[in-house]
């Protein structure tokens, strides 16, 4: 065994083992004016007198070594880089697409994943099919935020509040104004309901039952939408999500309920 | 400033602010998380809220509208805020609303006071109610406002000191020679009060109904610029920026809430979306 004092200085003298470039820049300036021979000329004295005043003169080793920082690009925030993406993703495009993101989103997870490329003159000639056939593929995307709002749509509960006094039937409205107190601007156009018409007030046969829509977005992608009839007035449990399995009001529309997106159902706890 | 004591106490700021939002999409379905908030035109909202009313639905074709405007409170000193304000309205266009009014009815004669009782002041009387006042068992809690005919503000100067902010001025308008009109002005009127807190001085609001659904849509629109410039005429002239920052359509029972393009109704003010864009295609040009 190598005794400590032995290692010790061994470690010390050696170069660290990992080492990483930093792509930085540091700008400084001199704290002192140093005596050189250019920045001290003095213009009335001229002839062989030059040579006796300004003598060589070396740098003081600690006076003029003294830097300030000005600016380090260290910790500066760089700019978006131009990729071209080679596949969907979500939220970005469709392949084929020149599209702007963070560094770092590319460096770590499109770039390694394979999904994306550097936009450089080469990359743009060699993907120039991908890029010329982008509008002619049929099972893409119709635009970069669709993926998500298909996703979000069919894991939404829109509720119709309706009156539990007043005569109904579900209009496409009423589903727009349900969908509008989730967040989701649909127009009228966009909605397809089902064909047997729904009517009311029903508060014994319809209050919290479901029936499905069919939402177009962008007139590509469709999506079946979950919605749920509450009368004005009549009560609801707080976790009616969760609460029991959900009853189609349409006897048609039950394999489709069943096969789309619900919250799994969870047992009360007995005091 | 204030904004650092937030992260202590763990509020939100009530302020909207579009900074870190993104422009809206060109989809014609999308989901409105992480977008800037769709600003409506103002027949929009309205339309908007009357569906939400139909018999079908809530059932309440007749419900009040209401307006709760946003301020920017600051002003030349970075220190100092404007102070909380409030203020009576009288809409060009009036509409039905449930209120309580305690207006006391000062004046000489006893003629002048059977007018004012008839026409809804809850007391009146002379120099007996001054009496009252200056013993402090008429205080500001018994009523709202007081009205005082022209004759009586000399004998009324004496308890200025017990009224404070309800004694009679010219900018509040309470003291006339006609009773009957003074006693209906305050009757019919509307109060509105600008609410502020300490932990965010920079940030105040005022709610006010503007009108009932049933109305005119252009009624509804002279009201609510009425009193958008009554809540405006609060600013401090020489402020760093505009006074109103957002202005949202309410009406109860419906939790919901519109921004509404206040640019377009008032003069002085600017289309904020369409800044954003000009500044966009000069960077790029840049």
């Amino acid at each position: 065994m190598l005794s400590r004092r032995l290692l010790c200085p061994l470690i010390k003298c050696c170069p660290p083992l990992q080492r990483q470039q930093q792509r930085n820049t540091w700008i400084l300036k001199r704290v002192n004016k140093p005596y050189l021979k250019k920045s001290w000329v003095n213009p009335l004295v001229v002839g062989p007198a030059l040579k006796r005043i300004n003598a060589d003169y070396e740098l003081h080793p600690d006076k003029d070594f003294l830097y300030e920082v000005v600016k380090n690009t260290e910790n500066d925030k760089m700019d978006d880089i131009e990729v071209l993406l080679l596949k969907h993703v979500k939220g970005l495009g469709v392949a084929g697409d020149i599209v702007k993101v963070r560094p770092g989103i590319f460096r770590h997870h499109l770039y390694l994943k394979r999904e994306a490329t550097y936009a450089s003159p080469e990359n743009l000639e060699l993907y120039k099919d991908l890029i010329e056939n982008k509008q002619r593929d049929i099972n893409a995307p119709s635009s970069a935020l669709s993926p998500i709002t298909v996703e979000k749509l069919s894991k939404t509960y829109a509720v119709l509040e309706l009156s539990s006094t007043q005569p109904w039937t579900v209009e496409p409205w009423h589903v727009r104004i349900a969908l509008r107190n989730e967040g989701f601007i649909v127009p009228e156009y966009a909605i397809k309901m089902p064909e047997t018409p729904i009517t009311g007030p029903d508060v014994e046969g319809k209050q919290d039952k479901d029936f499905a829509v069919f939402i177009t977005i962008n007139k590509n992608e469709q999506v079946a939408v979950r919605c749920t009839i509450h009368h004005i007035g009549a009560f609801v449990h707080d976790n009616w999500k969760t609460r029991a399995v959900r009853v189609p009001i349409l006897a048609e529309q039950k394999e489709l309920l069943e096969s789309m997106f619900s919250y799994p159902v969870e047992e009360e706890e007995e005091e | 400033m204030a904004i650092c004591s937030f992260s202590k106490l763990g509020v939100k700021t009530r302020s909207y602010d579009d900074k870190n939002l993104l422009p809206l999409p060109s989809d014609d379905v999308f989901h409105t998380e992480g977008f800037r908030q769709i600003a409506y035109s103002l027949e929009e909202a309205i339309a908007f809220h009357r569906e939400t009313h139909h018999p079908t639905m809530f059932n309440k074709s007749n419900a009040l509208i209401e307006a709760a405007v946003e301020l920017d409170m600051r002003t030349k000193k970075k220190t100092k805020f404007v102070s909380e304000f409030s203020g009576i309205l009288m809409f060009p266009h009036k509409f039905e609303i449930k209120t309580s009014r305690r207006i006391v009815a000062i004046c000489k004669t006893l003629e002048q006071s059977d007018i004012a009782i008839q026409s809804g002041a809850s007391i009146a009387g002379g120099s007996d109610i001054i009496r009252q006042i200056k013993s402090k068992k008429l205080t500001s809690t018994d009523f709202d406002h007081i009205v005082c005919h022209s004759d009586m503000l000399v004998e009324l100067a004496e308890v200025r000191g017990v009224l404070r902010d309800h004694f009679p001025n010219k900018v509040k308008g309470n003291y006339g020679t006609d009773m009957q009109t003074l006693v209906t002005k305050f009757m019919e009127s509307l109060d509105y009060k600008c609410t502020r807190d300490d932990i965010e001085p920079e940030f105040g609001c005022v709610e006010s109904p503007f009108g009932s659904l049933d109305m005119d849509t252009d009624k509804l629109r002279e009201n609510l610029i009425y009193f958008l410039n009554k809540v405006e005429s609060h600013q401090p002239k020489d402020a760093p920026s505009c006074f109103i920052r957002r202005v949202l359509l309410k009406s109860k029972p419906s939790l919901e809430q519109f921004r509404i393009r206040h640019w377009d109704l008032l003069d002085g003010y600017e289309d904020p979306t369409q800044i954003d864009e000009s500044e966009m295609k000069s960077g790029q040009k840049g």
